[in-house]
């Protein structure tokens, strides 16, 4: 089972790039998925949402998962994995969590999975605000990142969008950087490389 | 703004009405709330977290959130906008940095109560 571990500020696009990734995976690749949402609420949206789709997902709420409901997380995964057995597990964080903290809880707690990517994805039209409000949150997101999805690259021009990736290459320079649109379809070249390990 | 950190304000409840409405008149409504709340819940025009409903009846569904103003991104069934209803569930997600909760429970109610269709018929939480 492979872990793809989305982060991420709200509103950033997640559940868009998911949606349309799992889709990818099961109809191009014809390989399994599960999905966890975490949601800080008592009662999850993006969860209806996914499964309104037809895929296979389980809620984890009231609570982020990097700190504060952790133990809930890992039952789940235990047991998607011992009732499905996905070849994928897409796990999505709350958009206040900070990843790092969810990969070490992985790492050290959970033996069940072949490979963990974390993808953190990015608001390019709220970047600068998000910065003034709440800095360490996001910036911390970006560094835990293996892969950064700059999004909603059509809300900002040519330029914004080659100072944002200067930006979050110096922020962390190990990510690979992927730029993109999830309110449009995208491109299965870039859904191939989300996926790649 | 007062507060450095996110508060979070949920509201569940399912809405019964007396006669069919068509699926693009509850999003109107749905996104009048949503505006509401973003044009007092902003920053410079951005919401610092997000806005999101979600209404479902059935296997019809309609997603609506809010992080830059004036725009909503709306994830919809296919059968949403064409078919009418008269029951459905609402889900309402605050979710904003900057604010006291007590304030974004508050503009949640005002938000409500300014959309007729969301106070004029039976709602039950």
């Amino acid at each position: 089972m492979n872990i793809l571990l989305f982060g991420g500020f709200l509103g950033s696009g997640k559940t868009s790039v998911i949606l349309q990734l799992a889709k990818y995976l099961v109809e191009n690749r014809e390989e399994t998925v599960a999905i966890i949402e975490n949601e800080i609420g008592e009662t999850g949206i993006d969860d209806k949402l996914i499964a309104q789709q037809g895929l296979k997902v389980q809620g984890v709420f009231a609570g982020c998962v990097c700190c504060q409901i952790t133990g809930e997380l890992l039952t789940a995964i235990n047991e998607i994995h011992s009732d499905i057995s996905p070849d994928w597990l897409i796990i999505e964080t709350t958009g206040l969590a900070v990843p790092s903290k969810v990969v070490d809880l992985l790492m050290n707690y959970c033996k069940c999975f072949d490979s963990l990517k974390t993808l953190v994805s990015v608001d390019a039209s709220r970047w600068l605000e998000l910065k003034e409000v709440a800095e360490p949150l996001v910036v911390s997101q970006l560094q835990a990142a293996n892969v950064i999805l700059v999004n909603k690259i059509d809300l900002v021009d040519e330029q914004t969008v080659k100072e944002l990736e200067q930006e979050f290459g110096q922020l962390n320079d190990n990510a690979g950087i992927i730029i993109m649109n999830a309110a449009k379809d995208i491109a299965p070249e870039k859904l191939r490389e989300l996926v790649m390990l | 703004m007062s507060d450095a950190e996110a508060k979070v304000v949920s509201k569940s409840i399912r809405i019964v009405l007396d006669k069919p409405i068509p699926g693009k008149v509850i999003a109107d409504a749905i996104i009048k709330v949503l505006t509401h709340l973003g044009q007092n819940l902003n920053y410079k025009g951005k919401i610092i977290g997000h806005i999101k409903a979600i209404a479902e009846a059935g296997e019809d569904y309609i997603q609506i959130s809010l992080t830059n103003l004036p725009d909503v991104n709306i994830k919809a069934s296919l059968a949403w906008e064409e078919k009418t209803y008269t029951t459905f569930s609402l889900i309402i997600n605050i979710i904003v940095f900057g604010y006291e909760k007590s304030r974004l429970e508050k503009l949640l109610e005002e938000a409500i109560q300014l959309t007729p269709l969301f106070c004029n018929f039976t709602c039950r939480e």
